[in-house]
């Protein structure tokens, strides 16, 4: 009998979850508009960059903003995010990607209730990507390979700690940089890190003690770079290697300022967040006059100009 | 059979029913306070997202009782991972891939069961030392690669609700099999209760020990092979956390962490715990900091709980 009583205790409630479908409301169209955005974790100053660029530009214009970053950066916190905010509904999403390899389903889905995606950062090939707006990270990481021949003047190795293979941009800034600085006669190590910061600060470590050659290290973004100048910095071979990094954080201009790391590929992740959200109003304007892809340069920042980023 | 079968409610208790109030009691107060909520696509969301960590769990769940810790399993999963990707992008069959998967996972178990029975040094410390181990050997095997793309027929098991719901049905039954109808399982709790005793009265502690870590091992190696699936992508990242992720649903559950009592629908009762504070703390439009605060409390009540109770036994 007790059984049977917990039984049906267990039904009614099954009961009173199922009946509020019938007082399901999902985002109403009839209020603000929503835009979600979505990144790497809030550790990572690029992705709030982007965040702080979508939130203002969001209330310039009126939209509800909600940020759904996973607090780790993990593939599939990310993709678990972004399928309930599908479900919960939204006017459109900006996204950042993690692994833009991971993001199919949870693209269809948006794509089926009609919400208008734009992707900043790394490309996701996708029919439903109205629009991508990103460095032009091949030509920059040229660019920075050109930088680190010049101030090398081509002499000794390349230490290059590249993010995660198979990441769009992490490709990118490692054949940039790379086919530049072979084309010059440095040699090029290559040391992926999946963008873990721990790692890179391993890596360097390893290398410089066991190649005393080094006379650049490249970082395929700043975090790293400063992880690569702690790690210099321990083996008291600071004044020996030059540090580049790639992003243009803070951080890291206030490193090139104390002349710990020299330069830096600086990005516009702000704007990256302000011109998706641009795209999304006019989108819900029925207007189609935007671009399909942006692709922004990047510029070299070291103490020669490092002062005017700094304010 | 029937004998045993007293003696094992003896053991366990209710077979938790505060854990199942605390899971619709969560649900309501969403559906109260989240109107976006109300929605069947937020249930089927729900099992969509805890499919894959309640495989792991399950495994979790035996070997905790058993009086156990496995906190290898993430690196298994990503071992596996890894194993899956080269196998398909060498174009072999993609039996072979599921295979390589899960038999990797049940050889660390393997090894996991044998080094704890044999050297008696504690599971803690030889499960971390696989950790690093499985780690560094996916690394090694897939790090500096891009694995994705897989064919349409294998990564159908792990998308939408199907496949992945039917493969925790399962292994949900499978497990609840062995625990509640093998001399197997009924040895786990024997066992995790007060293993000395269950030695003397002719069990063969070692041997079932060893059993259990490669079940526990086999299901992270089926969980990499899903996650594969799901994402269409294998990197040795995979995993990261989800040791910890799978005890704390086996905890919050009713499981006792350690060992002697508990039972697999109680495991998925946890998972699904956790998953619909994520999803609600979402639709309430809370952001992920949130969800780690809120699932951290919650571990710690489920334990407490549990401690209250056994004190009360």
């Amino acid at each position: 009998m007790k059984r049977f009583g917990k039984m049906v205790l267990v039904l009614l409630l099954c009961g009173l979850c199922f009946s509020t479908f019938a007082f399901a409301e999902g985002h109403g169209k009839g209020g603000k508009m929503l835009i979600g955005y979505t990144g790497f974790a809030p550790t990572l100053p690029f992705s709030v960059s982007i965040s702080r660029g979508v939130q203002d530009k969001c209330k310039e214009l009126g939209y509800e903003f909600v940020v759904l970053s996973p607090a780790e950066t993990k593939a599939e916190l990310q993709v678990q995010a972004l399928d309930n905010a599908i479900i919960k509904g939204l006017d459109g999403l900006v996204i950042m990607p993690i692994d833009a390899r991971a993001l199919g389903p949870s693209l269809d889905a948006a794509q089926k209730k009609g919400i208008p995606v734009v992707v900043v950062d790394a490309v996701v090939n996708h029919p439903s990507v109205l629009a991508f707006i990103g460095t032009d990270n091949l030509e920059a990481a040229r660019m920075a390979g050109r930088y680190i021949v010049e101030k090398t003047k081509a002499k000794g190795d390349l230490l290059l700690i590249a993010g995660q293979i198979g990441h769009p941009n992490g490709d990118k800034r490692l054949k940039g940089v790379k086919e530049v600085c072979e084309a010059a006669g440095m040699k090029v190590t290559v040391r992926p890190t999946d963008w873990m910061t721990d790692r890179a600060m391993q890596y360097a470590t390893d290398e410089l003690q066991a190649n005393p050659k080094i006379s650049a290290i490249f970082s395929s973004w700043d975090p790293g770079a400063l992880a690569v100048k702690q790690a210099a910095k321990s083996l008291g071979l600071l004044d020996k290697v030059i540090i580049v990094g790639f992003d243009g954080d803070l951080s890291a201009l206030k490193a090139i300022k104390a002349g710990e790391i020299l330069a830096t590929t600086r990005q516009q992740p702000y704007l990256m967040g302000q011109s998706g959200v641009d795209v999304l109003s006019k989108v819900f304007a029925g207007k189609k006059d935007y671009l399909k892809e942006v692709l922004i340069p990047g510029e070299m920042i070291d103490k020669s100009n490092v002062d005017k980023y700094l304010q | 059979m029937s004998a045993g079968m007293n003696e094992r409610k003896a053991i366990l208790g209710e077979p938790g029913v505060p854990q199942l109030m605390a899971l619709f009691a969560i649900l309501i107060v969403f559906s109260v306070f989240a109107p976006s909520f109300r929605q069947i696509a937020t249930y089927s969301n729900i099992i969509v997202h805890s499919a894959i960590l309640g495989v792991v769990a399950c495994g979790t769940t035996i070997v905790l009782i058993s009086g156990g810790l496995d906190l290898s399993v993430s690196s298994i999963m990503a071992i596996s991972t890894v194993l899956v990707g080269t196998v398909l992008i060498n174009e072999l069959p993609i039996v072979l891939a599921i295979l390589a998967g899960v038999l990797v996972g049940a050889l660390c178990g393997l090894v996991n069961g044998t080094i704890i029975v044999t050297t008696g040094v504690p599971a803690f410390i030889v499960t971390m030392g696989m950790m690093g181990i499985a780690k560094g050997a996916s690394l090694i095997i897939g790090a500096a690669k891009d694995m994705s793309i897989f064919p349409k027929s294998f990564t159908v098991i792990g998308t939408g609700l199907r496949w992945p719901g039917i493969i925790l049905a399962i292994c949900v039954l499978i497990i609840f099999f062995i625990l509640w109808r093998t001399r197997l399982g009924f040895n786990a709790y024997a066992i995790g209760g007060n293993s000395t005793v269950a030695r003397l009265s002719g069990v063969k502690v070692k041997r079932n020990q060893v059993i259990y870590y490669v079940i526990g091992g086999f299901l992270a190696g089926l969980a990499g092979v899903m996650y594969t699936a799901k994402f269409d992508l294998a990197t040795p990242n995979t995993g990261d956390g989800w040791e910890l992720q799978a005890i704390a649903a086996v905890v919050i559950g009713g499981t006792s962490l350690f060992g002697g009592k508990g039972g697999v629908f109680r495991t998925v009762v946890g998972v699904l715990i956790i998953k619909s504070l994520e999803t609600g703390l979402i639709h309430i439009g809370l952001g992920s900091f949130w969800q780690r605060i809120t699932i951290g409390i919650v571990i710690i009540l489920a334990v407490m709980t549990d401690s209250l109770q056994r004190k009360s036994d």
